[in-house]
């Protein structure tokens, strides 16, 4: 080998060591960006000459810039973010159900306690103004109390709505973009080129797109990736999206996916993520709870009514309804509860007495202790009181909620352990990153050693 | 496993995260003295925390109905004992009229005097309190006996009230049973009142018996609600004790044992200051330091 090939050699050296430093530059510039994957030089040596009948090498070349992935860890980094996503956006909505469905003094319990109070109060002074009026109220306030919790449920169901078209939109975005990436991907690495920041915004995209929707993705021969829905449902293919739309039908949101194999509605079994926590809350979850307070709407009006007129009123006519609804429909309480109101006008309607006219007398209290014994009948079923069936059902909510926690705690710690795990095979560590700064210096240091003595002997060799 | 920085730091960050959640809801149990606020807190407790609370309420409202009808119970005992000793001078007057050699004007005085009794028996009979007539049965509003010879208007029910679950107590008498059946003290005055102006001894003698006997048909009465009230006084007691059973379930159910809050705040709080202070080294620590 001649000298000045021994030059070419050393500047090999030099080049690639600085490549080094600069992809160790970049790792370190990167250090917390998210979805950044560390990168790494790759160094071959150059081909083995033949000199003399002595193979000798020629250096060193980088060949290429490796981005360092689990396949593995990455798809269960993108399962742990639908379920995250799901528990997540559940436990929101959760939190304000519970509030609605309360169990503190002021809520509807309490309320209903106090209408069966003011009605024993009222059987101690059965022809009181006062005592009328107040058993009025309390029955005002209980029929108040179902309706605004109702209302309140659809108000959460509103704001559901909201926040699905908001991520339906966003959803959106996210696919067409991946669908970008997977065409500028295959141009980059048909040429030969690792789309390794490419490769790391799509991986992070993946992620925010399975928080969101739950998909289920994988990827082409060619480097580009499909993403479907878990119905299987087709959203990416190569470089086309299937958008998913959100359209007012009839008063609901209906979730469906355009131009689809099937254009079918959507619900909560074709999201996972928060898509399909928000849809289940939705579809399920809310209109059951409504469902239940029917029940106990219909039950409280039902049997309050029945003793109410049984017995009669202060003219000595027989009691109307006390409280007026109107349900029907799938089930004969459906709607009960967001149509409850007290029906009475007048205090002289209250029907507290049983003898009915012309025997009738403004003392007369005996049915006043027939709608007090109401409250430990158990009208419901046949196993409920009207307050242990509220009881069941906000706890039925507590529970949920707890269990929702208890999930979503648990996610929460495996999505960290996981995040560690893929970060400790593709995240920056500083360390390393310094280490390998060092290696690479003083491989420069010793490139640069090389060429002086090379060019010291070339000063010998010309002196000579 | 290769630690980054990053990792460590998202791992520092969970942590924080949740023993500040946690130390939160110690603080809010603390400042509320209650460790049930919401279902989920503890959602088997939520049935009985509601009955409990129903419990408490229910005996407050019995402890007032008790409060009220012992109140109409001693009103309607003051007005009986009057009555009786109305009854007992009536009594008197007929036993001297009978021993006695009255002069005719002097028979003249009681027969006057026996009238202005029947009518103030009449106005005891027609007591109202609070506007309401007190022995006109449920006719609150109808005087008890009207008319001459007094006869009774009311109706024949007592009204009753619930005093604790399921037991119900009378609170009133009916004129009826007190002044006119089985005997009747109007009549029997105004027969007296007859017989002492027409100077009948005979007459006034045979009906001494019955005297006494309409004196024993009101005691009787009277002491048949001095049974109720002192059953009342009895449940009273009861309900008390139910509502202090009650207040001590609501308050295992749902009140936060702050000895316990205290010690697990002391506790999270230590451990949040260790997951700060560790924060804190972290930076400190760098092999850019050494290199």
């Amino acid at each position: 080998m001649s000298l000045i090939a021994a030059l070419n050699t050393g500047a090999g050296g030099l080049v690639v060591n600085q490549k080094g430093i600069e992809v160790t530059g970049n790792n370190v510039a990167n250090i917390n960006t998210k979805g950044y994957s560390r990168q790494s030089l790759v160094v071959s040596s150059s081909p083995t000459l033949e000199f003399h009948g002595q193979m000798i090498g020629t250096g060193a070349v980088g060949s290429s810039v490796n981005r360092a992935t689990n396949n593995f860890l990455s798809k269960q980094l993108t399962e742990k973010k639908a379920d995250y996503g799901e528990g997540h956006s559940r436990g929101i909505i959760l939190a304000e159900l519970e509030k609605i469905v309360g169990v503190s003094t002021n809520d509807f319990s309490t309320d209903l306690d106090e209408f069966f109070d003011s009605w024993q109060e009222l059987s101690d002074n059965p022809s009181s103004t006062l005592e009328r009026q107040q058993v009025m109220q309390k029955g005002g306030e209980v029929a108040d109390k179902l309706q605004s919790m109702v209302s309140d449920l659809n108000a959460v169901s509103e704001s559901i709505n909201d926040d699905i078209s908001g991520k339906v939109t966003s959803l959106n975005q996210q696919l067409n973009k991946v669908a970008d990436l997977n065409v500028q991907i295959l141009a980059s690495e048909s040429t030969g080129i690792p789309a390794n920041g490419l490769r790391d915004q799509r991986d992070l995209l993946l992620q925010d797109i399975s928080e969101t929707a739950g998909v289920t993705f994988y990827e082409e021969a060619n480097g580009m990736v499909s993403i479907q829905l878990k119905n299987g449902q087709s959203l990416v293919t190569a470089d086309n999206v299937h958008s998913v739309s959100a359209e007012w039908t009839n008063g609901t949101l209906q979730v469906s996916v355009a131009g689809g194999v099937s254009a079918d509605i959507l619900d909560a079994d074709d999201f996972g993520g928060e898509l399909g926590g928000m849809m289940e809350m939705r579809d399920e979850y809310i209109p059951d709870l409504i469902d239940k307070l029917d029940i106990l709407a219909y039950n409280i009006a039902t049997s309050v009514n029945a003793v109410h007129t049984g017995g009669v009123d202060q003219s000595g006519t027989a009691g109307v309804d006390f409280f007026s609804f109107s349900a029907g429909g799938s089930d004969p309480w459906s709607g009960a509860a967001s149509t409850i109101a007290m029906a009475l006008t007048d205090t002289a309607q209250v029907a507290a007495g049983t003898t009915a006219a012309p025997d009738n007398q403004p003392g007369d209290n005996e049915n006043t202790l027939n709608m007090v014994a109401l409250q430990d009948q158990a009208v419901i079923n046949g196993n409920n009181t009207l307050n242990d069936y509220y009881a069941v059902i906000a706890s039925d909510v507590g529970l949920t909620v707890s269990q929702n926690e208890a999930m979503s705690d648990s996610i929460g710690d495996s999505l960290d352990q996981i995040q560690n795990m893929r970060d400790s095979v593709a995240g920056v560590s500083t360390d390393e990153e310094m280490l390998m700064l060092i290696q690479f210096q003083s491989g420069y240091e010793a490139a640069a050693r090389y060429l002086t003595t090379v060019d010291e002997m070339l000063d010998t060799l010309m002196s000579m | 496993m290769k630690v980054t920085q990053m990792s460590l730091y998202r791992t520092l960050q969970y942590n924080l995260e949740k023993s500040s959640k946690n130390m939160n809801e110690l603080y809010l149990q603390g400042s509320t003295g209650k460790k049930v606020l919401d279902a989920a807190d503890d959602p088997s407790a939520i049935g009985s925390i509601f009955s409990s609370r129903t419990e408490i309420a229910t005996a407050d409202r019995y402890l007032e109905t008790i409060a009220d009808t012992q109140d109409s119970i001693d009103i309607v005992d003051g007005y009986l004992n009057s009555a009786e000793d109305l009854l007992v001078r009536v009594k008197e007057i007929a036993v001297t009229a009978v021993n006695g050699a009255l002069s005719p004007t002097d028979l003249e005085t009681y027969a006057d005097e026996m009238a202005i009794l029947q009518s103030s028996l009449l106005d005891i009979a027609n007591a109202k309190v609070d506007g309401k007539y007190i022995f006109s049965g449920y006719a609150e509003t109808t005087p008890a006996f009207s008319g001459t010879p007094p006869t009774y208007t009311g109706t024949g029910d007592h009204k009753m009230v619930e005093v604790s679950r399921g037991q119900t107590v009378q609170t009133s008498l009916t004129g009826e049973e007190v002044f006119n059946s089985p005997l009747d003290c109007f009549a029997m005055m105004s027969d007296l009142e007859a017989n002492l102006r027409s100077g009948d001894t005979t007459a006034i003698s045979n009906s001494l018996d019955d005297l006494e006997m309409a004196a024993d048909q009101i005691r009787s009465k009277r002491s048949e609600m001095g049974n109720i009230n002192e059953r009342l006084e009895d449940t009273t007691a009861l309900l008390q004790n139910v509502q202090l059973q009650m207040s001590g379930r609501l308050s295992e159910y749902e009140d936060a044992d702050l000895i316990e809050v205290m010690t697990g705040v002391t506790q999270a709080e230590q451990a949040y200051q260790a997951a700060l202070s560790v924060s804190a080294r972290l930076a400190s620590l760098s092999i850019l330091d050494y290199l």
